[in-house]
């Protein structure tokens, strides 16, 4: 056996940059195992419950990047109570105890106080980046303590986010001395901030290249903004209200036009279709494109938009572009990789927004197409057979017809054949979204096709426990199954116990599993948490002690090596 | 008749095997051991007790063609794919990375040691455990259960 100095062993491992190959080579053997540990510095952890933090901190005590997730995806739909869990403060005071030298931090669906966000400012000399992922807890006072004592602060990123506004004055708590900052995004913040704080700021902060502004930033801010940065690459607009006959306007203009550099823009809050010829000149260079907070763009006005944006590799719209406007993009925009459509209109008062048509024009326009978010009136199976011979590159596939079980608006079958072709042509395929009506048909197909898919998300769909069964038993590498509305019960959820050993988390709501069901589960596999989430309901008198056939409203099941967490409220039971 | 000012400085090297080496002063410089070996006037032949004669060959031709990117005599894309096929054999990978990278390191040779550190790692990427413990000759000194708890683990905390 050669020796190998622990020197050399480290540098092949700065160069191994994935975490499942950096897990590989830590189990080669025990002096790999320290030699990784010792020199991990991105640490990834999927689920905060799976591991305790000090535990984390214990074996990569030289992590520079933390990224965390917590509350289970159906959170972002309301379907998480409040003080599920989920919360930051252990993962920030157990870095701060054993890894002082962490410089960032990432955290999804976090419950995140103040008391956290000053610990972390003041426990991380070398602190660079702050990224809040739809989190919740926190207020402009903990964004001012990052401000005032993150020295080398490079990064802020809020990214839609629920917190507290209390004044303006944390963006006047950067320091003079603070000249580092590449990346600002407050465009979740709802309250104002002082104008002159951010001109001063943006004007002492060259290497600044993204920048995204809320709601309450005017346009003649961002005009005298843009001046002082025009480097900018990527650009968040505030509030896009101008009157474009105005001297403003024209300084907004002037400023736009020297952002040689901008690559990706979004914002636009309440943008007139009037304002936009400010931004034709820099279209032809944007590979990313966020109308989604813009309704008044619309029809001819979003078209001729569109038309200048030839380069657009990521477009996210709302429904109200119509087939139309896909069909424009479809014949404009030949490097799109990802789409998002949304609903401008969740109550369907409205008009027609966009159908199947719109969605094969871009599949047959854009063959680069990977990655689509469809919010939409309707679908047919023939649709998606064409979408899949045309596209079959889907990495992420995500189609949510607004309406529950609705059919093929053609033929009224189901749309199993449709998916089941999805599934059947993108061989790498990772993550899925159903809608429509659909059979346990569908799931016979996802489960003998879609061998790399890691997520799949059912709403209201299936017909018995086959249905279930038939994706625990096919997909090999499914990580993450969230099923709400759908007729799955205790022996679809029994079906294959180990099988949620293999999976980050299992997520039920609205299904048939009972609490015996659930009990069986947590007996027979110990090291699953199974956590049963019950809410207060006033009319429900079997509150105290439900019978083990008390339908369970909640289920969320996943693997842990922490064991039973502490910190769970009372109305959820972890059998 | 003049002689060209670059009139070229010759070092010896001696192989742990014993093999003699004429190497290029300049080229040999690549090597931080032997750059301070020379500055410090050591005496030919430099001995490098850990670095075998095969090895030591590929070393040394890669420093001369370094040296040859240096003086315009090769691009830097023809020196890239010669480390890459020749040198370190990325794409039918055996010993050789591993050998360089270990000589690359006894000689403090930074750039070697960055090149053959990432072709290393790209083989391997990917790879399952068994077959990086093959590639390396390493023996799985764990015991079942440590093995075991590593493994759950990386896969359920750390993926």
């Amino acid at each position: 056996m050669t020796y190998f100095p622990e020197e050399v062993v480290e540098h092949i491992f700065d160069f191994l940059g994935s975490h499942g190959d950096r897990n590989t080579v830590s189990t080669v053997c025990k002096a790999w195992y320290r030699v990784e540990r010792l020199s991990r510095r991105n640490v990834f952890v999927g689920n905060c419950y799976a591991v305790r933090p000090e535990r984390v901190a214990a074996r990569f005590p030289r992590v520079r990047s933390l990224s965390v997730k917590g509350k289970p995806h159906f959170a972002d739909f309301n379907l998480v109570p409040p003080d599920w869990g989920g919360f930051a403060a252990t993962w920030i005071e157990a870095m701060a105890r054993g890894c002082p030298g962490l410089e960032e931090l990432r955290m999804k669906r976090m419950v995140v106080s103040d008391e956290c966000l000053e610990l972390l400012a003041r426990s991380f000399p070398n602190f660079k980046a702050l990224v809040l992922v739809s989190c919740e807890g926190f207020s402009t006072d903990g964004l001012a303590a990052i401000a005032t004592h993150c020295r080398s602060l490079k990064e802020l990123d809020l990214q839609e986010n629920e917190m507290e506004d209390r004044g303006p004055q944390w963006l006047s708590c950067f320091p003079d001395s603070c000249t580092s900052l590449i990346s600002l995004n407050f465009a979740c913040l709802k309250g104002e901030v002082n104008a002159g704080a951010l001109e001063r700021l943006v004007s002492r902060c060259p290497n600044l290249r993204s920048l995204r502004l809320n709601r309450a930033v005017s346009a003649e801010t961002l005009a005298k903004v843009l001046t002082k940065a025009p480097q900018l690459v990527d650009l968040g607009t505030g509030s896009f209200m101008l009157d474009h006959r105005s001297e403003a306007f024209h300084k907004l203009f002037d400023a736009i036009q020297k952002c040689k550099s901008l690559r990706s823009l979004s914002g636009f809050w309440d943008a007139s279709p009037l304002c936009l010829p400010a931004i034709y000149t820099i279209c032809a260079n944007l590979t990313g494109l966020n109308l989604s907070y813009a309704p008044a763009i619309q029809g001819f006005d979003l078209i001729k938009l569109i038309r200048h944006c030839w380069k657009l590799q990521r477009l996210w719209v709302l429904d109200s572009i119509g087939d139309k406007g896909l069909a424009v993009v479809a014949s404009t925009c030949k490097d799109l990789q990802e789409l998002r459509v949304f609903p401008s209109d969740i109550y369907g008062a409205g008009s027609a927004a966009v159908t199947e048509e719109g969605l094969v024009a871009i599949s047959s326009g854009c063959p680069k197409l990977n990655s689509l978010l469809y919010f939409c009136d309707q679908m047919t199976n023939a649709a998606l057979i064409t979408v899949a011979k045309n596209c079959p590159n889907f990495i992420r596939f995500r189609l949510c017809i607004l309406e529950p079980r609705k059919p093929d608006a053609v033929t009224n079958q189901p749309l199993d054949e449709g998916f089941g072709a999805i599934v059947q042509s993108c061989k790498d395929l990772r993550r899925l979204s159903l809608s429509g009506l659909l059979t346990d048909q569908v799931f016979l197909y996802i489960g003998m096709y879609a061998e790399r898919l890691e997520m799949l998300s059912i709403a209201f769909a299936g017909d018995s426990d086959k249905g279930m069964a038939y994706v625990l038993n096919g997909c090999k590498n499914l990580r993450k199954l969230e099923i709400r509305d759908s007729p799955f019960g205790d022996a679809a959820l029994l079906e294959d116990v180990g099988k949620y050993e293999t999976m980050r988390s299992l997520w039920m709501s609205s299904c048939d599993v009972t609490l015996g069901g659930c009990k069986v589960l947590a007996s027979k596999m110990p090291r699953l948490n199974v956590e049963v989430i019950n809410e207060r309901d006033e009319s429900d008198e079997l509150e105290e002690n439900p019978s083990d056939l008390h339908k369970v409203e909640k289920m969320y099941v996943y693997r842990t090596i922490a064991g039973p967490r502490n910190d769970a409220p009372d109305f959820v039971w972890i059998l | 008749m003049e002689t060209s000012t670059c009139s070229k400085k010759i070092v010896q090297l001696r192989s742990s095997d014993g093999q003699l080496f004429e190497v290029d002063e300049e080229a040999a410089m690549s090597s931080e051991i032997l750059k301070n070996m020379i500055e410090m006037g050591m005496p030919s032949p430099l001995p490098l007790y850990e670095v075998d004669a095969t090895t030591l060959a590929m070393i040394v031709e890669s420093w001369n063609r370094r040296l040859q990117e240096k003086r315009g005599e090769i691009t830097e894309a023809e020196l890239e794919r010669w480390e890459e096929e020749e040198l370190l054999k990325s794409k039918e990978p055996d010993g050789d990375a591993i050998c360089v990278l270990l000589a690359a390191n006894y000689l403090e040779d930074e750039h070697l040691i960055d090149r053959a550190g990432e072709a290393i790692a790209h083989h391997i990427k990917d790879m399952t455990v068994e077959e990086v413990r093959d590639y390396f000759e390493i023996e799985n000194d764990f015991e079942r259960e440590e093995e075991e708890k590593v493994f759950q683990q990386n896969a359920w905390a750390f993926h």
